[in-house]
Order: C-alpha cells, then sequence, then structure tokens
C-alpha cells in the first residue's frame, strides 16, 4: 500500500461520512446572534505589519519607562464608554477583589455592576513573573450565568493588551490586561434585589512576533501576515459572586408603524442607568432570502440625537460619540434590541424613536444591499 | 472575488460575510473536524465554534490571503483540542504505548479478510494520537507542506515534522501487512 492511496482513502472516508447537503448555517447563525459581540481583540491585537512593530515599540517603551499598573488601566478601559461611566459616577459599581491563579496566571474580577439591560464584569489578567515580552494573554470563552443555569449572552466588551489604540498613551505591562465585558441582562426574571452569578472564562496566551525594525525611507513588501493563534491555554477561571440589581422602568409602547409595506413595531423601551433599550420586530420584507436589520435614531426629551444602523458595536458611531449606539438581533425571531449605551433617565418627556431605513444583505451577493426607506417614526413619554 | 467581498464584509461587521464563507467551507471543514475527531457530532460542534471564532478574529486575517487554508488549518487545531478534551477518547489518551503496542497489529490472514480497506485506515488512524493523526489530515486530506501545517498548529516546524514521523511510522506499522501485500503484489 502507498502513501497516495492514504490520501484517496481518506477523501472516500470523509465524503461517505459527511455529504454535500450538509448545512450548518443556522446553527452557526443562531450562536453568531446569541453572542453577537464587537470583534474586541482587533481593538488589541494589531491587524497590519506596521501594527506589530507599533506594538513592539510600545511594549519595549513599555519596559523601560513608568507604565500604568493593571488596576488603574481597568479603571480607563470602564470609562471608555459614557454608560459605564455614568454608573461608576453614580456610584453603582460593586468593587470586588475576587482572584483566581491557575499554570500561573492570575484573573482577578475587580467590579461588577447589573441593570435590567446589562450584566457588567471588569477584570484584569496577569502573567506569571518573568513572562517573555512577545507573550500577550487575552480572555476567552467567557460565560456568565444564574443560578437558574440561565446563560447571559454577551453584548459589548472592552479590552487592553498592550498599547491601547483608543485610549492615547494607554499600555499594559506585559503579560497584563484589563477587560470590561457587559452581558445581555434581558433574560432576568422580574427586579430581584440581587442576582447570584457565575463567571468563567479561559486565558489564551499569544505570541506577538517581533519584527525587524525597518530602514527608514525604504518601502519594503514583506508580504501577508501569518495568521497569529493562541500556544497556550489556561482555565476554567470560575467566579461566583452576588451584584445589586438596579431594574429601571419599562414602558410598554406596543405601537406600530407602516412604511415601505412593512409593519414595524415598537415593543418597549427599558431605561437602566447604564443603556437605554428599544424592542423592536417586523417581519422580513423578502422572506428569508436577505438578513434585514434595521436603522434607527433617538431623540431624547433633552433634545440630544443617537443614531444607530446594523453591524457591530465597534461600527456604530453616534453623533455625539460619548454615548455609543448598537442594534443586536434577538435570538431567531424578527425581532431587535436598539440601545443607546449611556444613562438617559433624567430626561424625561417626549422621546422620539426613528426607524430610518430597513437593510437588507443578500448572502448569495456579497456586498449587495437591498434599503427600503422609512421612516416609521414612534413618539412615546418618559416619565 | 466573491471571498474577498465576504471578508470584506464580515470585517465590517456584517455577518451576511460569514454566511458566505459557512457555504463555502462548512462541508470541507467538517470533513477534516471528522477525520480527526472521529465523532460526527463533535466534528459539527468543532467547525461551528471555529466559524464563530475566526467571525471573531477576522480583525487580524489579512484579506489578501485565501480563507480556506487559513480556515481548516484552525478547525484542525481545534478538532485536536475537541478530542483531547472529549471524554470520549480518554481510552485513546490514557492508553500507554505499551498498550497500543501490545495491540496486536492485523496479520495477513486478517486483511485478506477484511473486506473493506477503508476500514483497516480508519482503524489504524484511530490508534493515532490526536495530534498525529491531525498531522496525517493536514498533510494528506489537506495536502499541506510541513510549513504551512507548522502555522497554525502553533508549534515550530521540527515539531510538525517530528509529529508526521512519528504518525507515519506508526501508521506505517499498523498497516504493515497492507504495505506488504500492496509491494508483493507489485513485483
Amino acid at each position: 500500500m502507498k502513501e497516495q492511496q492514504v490520501t484517496q482513502i481518506l477523501q472516500e472516508i470523509a465524503e461517505q461520512e459527511v455529504s454535500d447537503s450538509l448545512n450548518l448555517w443556522p446553527a452557526i447563525r443562531a450562536q453568531a446572534q446569541s453572542q453577537r459581540r464587537p470583534s474586541r481583540w482587533a481593538r488589541v491585537v494589531p491587524a497590519t505589519r506596521l501594527g506589530w512593530a507599533f506594538l513592539a515599540l510600545a511594549l519595549c517603551l513599555a519596559l523601560g519607562a513608568v507604565a500604568y499598573a493593571v488596576a488603574p488601566i481597568l479603571e480607563r478601559v470602564f470609562r471608555i464608554e459614557a454608560g459605564l461611566y455614568d454608573i461608576e459616577q453614580a456610584g453603582l459599581v460593586q468593587e470586588l477583589d475576587l482572584s483566581q491563579t491557575t499554570d500561573g496566571i492570575t484573573v482577578t474580577l475587580q467590579r461588577v455592576y447589573a441593570d435590567a439591560n446589562r450584566i457588567v464584569v471588569g477584570y484584569t489578567v496577569s502573567g506569571p513573573e518573568g513572562l517573555p515580552t512577545d507573550r500577550h494573554l487575552l480572555s476567552a470563552g467567557e460565560t456568565l450565568s444564574d443560578a437558574t443555569g440561565t446563560i447571559f449572552p454577551w453584548e459589548v466588551g472592552h479590552g487592553i493588551t498592550g498599547p491601547s489604540d483608543l485610549l492615547e498613551e494607554v499600555s499594559s505591562l506585559p503579560g497584563e490586561g484589563a477587560y470590561v465585558l457587559s452581558f445581555d441582562a434581558a433574560a432576568v426574571k422580574g427586579a430581584p434585589e440581587t442576582l447570584d452569578l457565575r463567571l468563567v472564562m479561559d486565558v489564551e496566551t499569544y505570541v506577538v512576533p517581533t519584527p525587524v525594525p525597518p530602514t527608514p525611507g525604504v518601502y519594503e513588501n514583506r508580504g501577508p501576515l501569518e495568521p497569529v493563534m493562541p500556544v497556550s491555554t489556561a482555565g476554567p477561571f470560575t467566579f461566583d459572586f452576588s451584584v445589586p440589581f438596579t431594574p429601571g422602568h419599562a414602558l410598554e409602547a406596543q405601537q406600530t408603524v407602516k412604511a415601505a409595506g412593512v409593519a414595524v413595531k415598537l415593543e418597549r423601551v427599558v431605561i437602566t442607568p447604564s443603556e437605554t433599550r428599544a424592542y423592536l420586530c417586523f417581519d422580513p420584507p423578502d422572506g428569508e432570502s436577505e438578513d434585514w436589520w434595521p436603522t434607527v435614531s433617538w431623540s431624547t426629551a433633552g433634545g440630544q440625537i443617537y443614531g444607530a444602523g446594523p453591524g457591530f458595536y465597534d461600527q456604530v458611531f453616534t453623533l455625539d460619540r460619548s454615548a455609543r449606539t448598537m442594534v443586536n438581533r434577538n435570538g431567531e425571531g424578527p425581532c431587535y434590541s436598539c440601545s443607546v449605551l449611556a444613562s438617559l433617565d433624567d430626561q424625561s418627556g417626549e422621546w422620539t424613536l426613528t426607524v430610518t431605513e430597513l437593510v437588507g444583505y443578500d448572502p448569495a451577493q456579497p456586498g449587495e444591499q437591498t434599503r427600503l426607506a422609512g421612516p416609521c417614526v414612534f413618539r412615546f413619554q418618559v416619565p | 472575488m466573491e471571498e474577498q467581498k465576504a471578508i470584506a464584509r464580515l470585517k465590517r461587521g456584517d455577518i451576511g460575510g460569514l454566511k458566505a464563507l459557512v457555504h463555502k467551507y462548512q462541508v470541507q471543514a467538517v470533513r477534516t473536524a471528522y477525520l480527526i475527531t472521529r465523532d460526527r457530532a463533535l466534528a459539527e460542534d468543532t467547525v461551528q465554534a471555529a466559524f464563530l471564532r475566526a467571525c471573531e478574529r477576522i480583525g487580524q486575517f489579512d484579506a489578501g490571503r485565501p480563507f480556506g487554508p487559513w480556515f481548516l488549518r484552525s478547525v484542525a487545531n481545534d478538532a485536536v483540542k475537541s478530542v483531547t478534551r472529549s471524554k470520549r477518547q480518554i481510552s485513546l489518551e490514557t492508553g500507554s504505548l505499551a498498550d497500543l503496542l501490545a495491540d496486536p497489529n492485523p496479520g495477513p490472514a486478517q486483511v485478506a479478510e477484511a473486506a473493506d480497506l477503508r476500514q483497516t485506515v480508519w482503524d489504524a488512524l484511530g490508534k493515532l494520537p490526536p495530534a498525529q493523526r491531525a498531522a496525517i489530515v493536514l498533510r494528506y486530506y489537506l495536502g499541506l507542506s510541513e510549513a504551512e501545517m507548522a502555522s497554525e498548529l502553533a508549534c515550530p516546524p521540527g515539531t510538525v515534522k517530528w509529529r508526521l514521523h512519528a504518525a507515519r511510522k506508526r501508521l506505517r506499522r499498523l498497516l504493515r501487512p497492507l504495505w506488504a501485500a500492496a509491494s508483493g503484489s507489485g513485483r
């Protein structure tokens, strides 16, 4: 038997077991939507060769100069978003100091917060002393659940390891990182005084290559960057904790407005100290062949305007950049949650939520979009 | 071109881009994972998770490169981790080398009786540790070079070379009667 036969036999075995008609997309889409979250590591792990060079340089500087300790960096990460800054200023964030060490890696859960829209956890990760400077630690597989086994899906997150590309002059020490994650709290039943929660995560170690310094003034095409994969995984790290719950207030709107032949329903609005969220539903205008998303804008009684379109959190910017917005799909159904990540609970009066258009993405025609112009305008009173 | 558009779309956070990539690579990915995990459900779970991880890490991906090799190598890597973590595979992983060697190889008579050559190869592959099995799958099923394999197995090329060498050696031993039969018939 020749080795070439192995190739043929492997192909035959694989084709016999897995047919060409396999379709994983429904399951993957469901998981992607339940875990819909930003590509946060793109913020902290450079995507270009120039980025690696910058990171390596910044790491060298961090070694030889004054760098922030991890805990202060966590505070900076916490304040990167208006909603988190607001709850910190209001004294609603609970400080913890729960640490676990596995394989020389320590994860410390430092800050937690919960309301009817989201549950926030802030933690730091530190590697063992003497960790090579080309190693970066990133948390992975974070899962938050309560005592009943309910799993709260990801909402948004931020993190820093190495130099930040969002916060100027902020850089962690090698082998350290600070992260703030928000999970969707919509599954919380009623208005409990506290939530008993469990946070589980792994920590992955990445090797960041040190590039050869470029020759000044000479452009050198070194080809594509090799993909970065973890070289080791530590964990799981498990934290059990309780956090006070802030229910905020929910407005049952139950309004339906039709535009471009599509009936859009605003079911309710939930206003909490960290986030304001509207729940919208509409049947896809073109069956299931396209992936439809609403583009919305908010106008509060105070006259502030916030806009949000389809896409991940970090691709969406508001007119007021201090308060970010986002749109998520809720499960498999045709319903969406549209959020402003800021404390707007002091702006009582008439608010307007406008669905400016519906955008359909055809998976068979990447890059093609179908746009149905609105507007669908909803008005409601915030007490 | 369609693939590059899909990746660009995914980089913008548009999940429709992921759908196009899933449709293009899901079958080959599940086949790759199945050859390593030997468990259809585990293979599908592994590939689903790999697509979601690719979605998360698409920011690190150079859109000028083909997505397929990068993704399929990561699937193989994840499949090794999955099968190592799987309790169903503990008996294979905890078995000592002596136990495996003590497992009698099929003799010529048994091989002659074996109606299915594929089953014999399949059984032999099953006796390899997952990392060595992945090395065989990457080399012979996906047709990757040793250097290409090293980039995604997160180990130096020398380690891949050793794994491949060890896997080949063991496969040869396990399939010795077949190799002998093929050599004999060729004369």
